[in-house]
């Protein structure tokens, strides 16, 4: 049995979504991100009881009172062939992997409806040079997220197209 | 903190309803807990695997990477040979180093020549001397280019093999070499779980993805561990995936 995650900095995430994105050689290449800790993955290791409610949040603000957290931003290149349109292929460990920064967490913010609730995660608000690709799940995220916005009030992401 | 515990419960997922449900989870939790128990883990170990394994005749998977027609796939591909040594003693043990530490030059010039080797080492495990390899393309073109620029070091090692006196010189015998060598690398177990349900269709002959029951997943897994002893688990990390030993020579300039 594998573990709960010990701390929200302490897990891999896996955008599970591919995306286009055209490099600066002007080829146009399928992409997935995948965010890695920089302190390593860590699960709890007792796994007969469950771990209590909300101790991720309160892992991570006595964490950063200490220390930022890092995370490291890793793109895998797709091949021809790899599965393009469904999130839950998983492509092979062996396509080209790019590092393309690190995140450094400092504190957890303030306000949290201001800054978290009240903020749009759309997949598709992209900056110029990506684009989403034509998987499905991705698609109907789309509006789903969108109308979620909507009957929130919050404020889209500073990337449009409208 | 009632209400955490009463969302706990329901996240935990495996509670069932009522009485019958209680019993349920009891039993489950049982049963679980026999498996640990040092005379269950004895049956299953000695009595009912040999059983199922008598029952349900596997074929023994082949080894090597998968066929691919992705760049990605055919580079760093994984060459991991187990042959068991004819003198199963600390002295033939020792004769395997000696083989192997008489011929070093001989080895590294010739994977210089070859060069499509990432890595290449020699381990002896238990009784067994091992070659582990990672190299880029095709694995008959790989060991053809062995078997040029360093053949006889393979034939010293081959002839202290079981079975290994029927392709020496491997020179004389290039294509029954190949084979015997292919047969001597190890199944790689794919990352994705439910490939090794394919890779025994393929073995049986079978039409292809048939209706994958996942709970047998875990007993087809030890039927097929049966008859294949060794394997090598996953793809295996690597720092730069994708590219081939030239291009990492080429790009730090210290290519030929």
């Amino acid at each position: 049995m594998i573990g709960a995650p010990v701390s929200y900095v302490r897990a891999v995430y896996h955008a599970v979504h591919t995306f286009f994105i055209v490099g600066p050689d002007g080829v146009r290449r399928p992409v997935r991100f995948s965010w890695k800790p920089v302190a390593g993955v860590q699960t709890t290791k007792d796994t007969s009881k469950n771990p209590d409610n909300a101790y991720l949040q309160e892992e991570l603000r006595e964490r950063l009172k200490k220390w930022p957290a890092r995370m490291m931003l890793m793109m895998t290149i797709g091949e021809a062939g790899d599965a393009l349109d469904d999130p839950t292929v998983p492509w092979p460990a062996r396509r080209v992997r790019v590092v393309m920064g690190t995140l450094t967490l400092k504190k957890v913010a303030d306000d949290q409806v201001a800054d978290c609730e009240k903020l749009s995660f759309n997949p598709w608000r992209l900056v110029p040079g990506i684009e989403p690709s034509a998987d499905p799940t991705l698609k109907a995220r789309r509006n789903a997220y969108e109308d979620s916005r909507n009957r929130r009030g919050v404020t889209q992401c500073p990337f449009l197209p409208e | 903190m009632a209400r955490n515990g009463t969302k706990n419960k329901a996240a935990g997922g495996t509670s069932r309803k009522g009485w019958f449900g209680w019993l349920g989870d009891k039993l489950d939790q049982l049963v679980d807990w026999l498996a640990t128990t040092p005379l269950f883990a004895f049956i299953a170990r000695r009595i009912l695997v040999p059983y199922w394994a008598s029952r349900t005749p596997v074929k023994r998977l082949e080894g090597g990477p998968r066929p691919s027609v992705q760049p990605g796939d055919n580079v760093q591909r994984m060459m991991n040979l187990v042959m068991p040594l004819k003198d199963k003693s600390a002295v033939g043990r020792a004769l395997a180093a000696l083989a192997i530490a008489q011929n070093k030059d001989e080895i590294y010039a010739g994977l210089d020549n070859v060069g499509t080797v990432h890595f290449a080492r020699f381990v002896i495990v238990d009784d067994n001397i091992c070659m582990f390899s990672v190299y880029d393309g095709d694995f008959s073109n790989y060991i053809r280019d062995f078997i040029v620029t360093i053949g006889s070091v393979f034939d010293a090692v081959v002839g202290l093999v079981e079975g290994g006196e029927s392709v020496i010189p491997s020179a004389e015998n290039v294509e029954k070499f190949i084979d015997w060598v292919h047969d001597h690398d190890i199944y790689q177990v794919s990352d994705v779980a439910t490939d090794i349900l394919r890779d025994q269709e393929e073995a049986n002959g079978d039409a292809g993805p048939g209706n994958d029951d996942l709970r047998l997943l875990p007993r087809k897994l030890i039927l097929q561990l049966h008859v294949n002893p060794n394997v090598s688990l996953g793809s295996g990390y690597r720092a730069y995936p994708g590219y081939s030993a030239a291009q990492v020579r080429q790009q730090f300039g210290v290519g030929w």
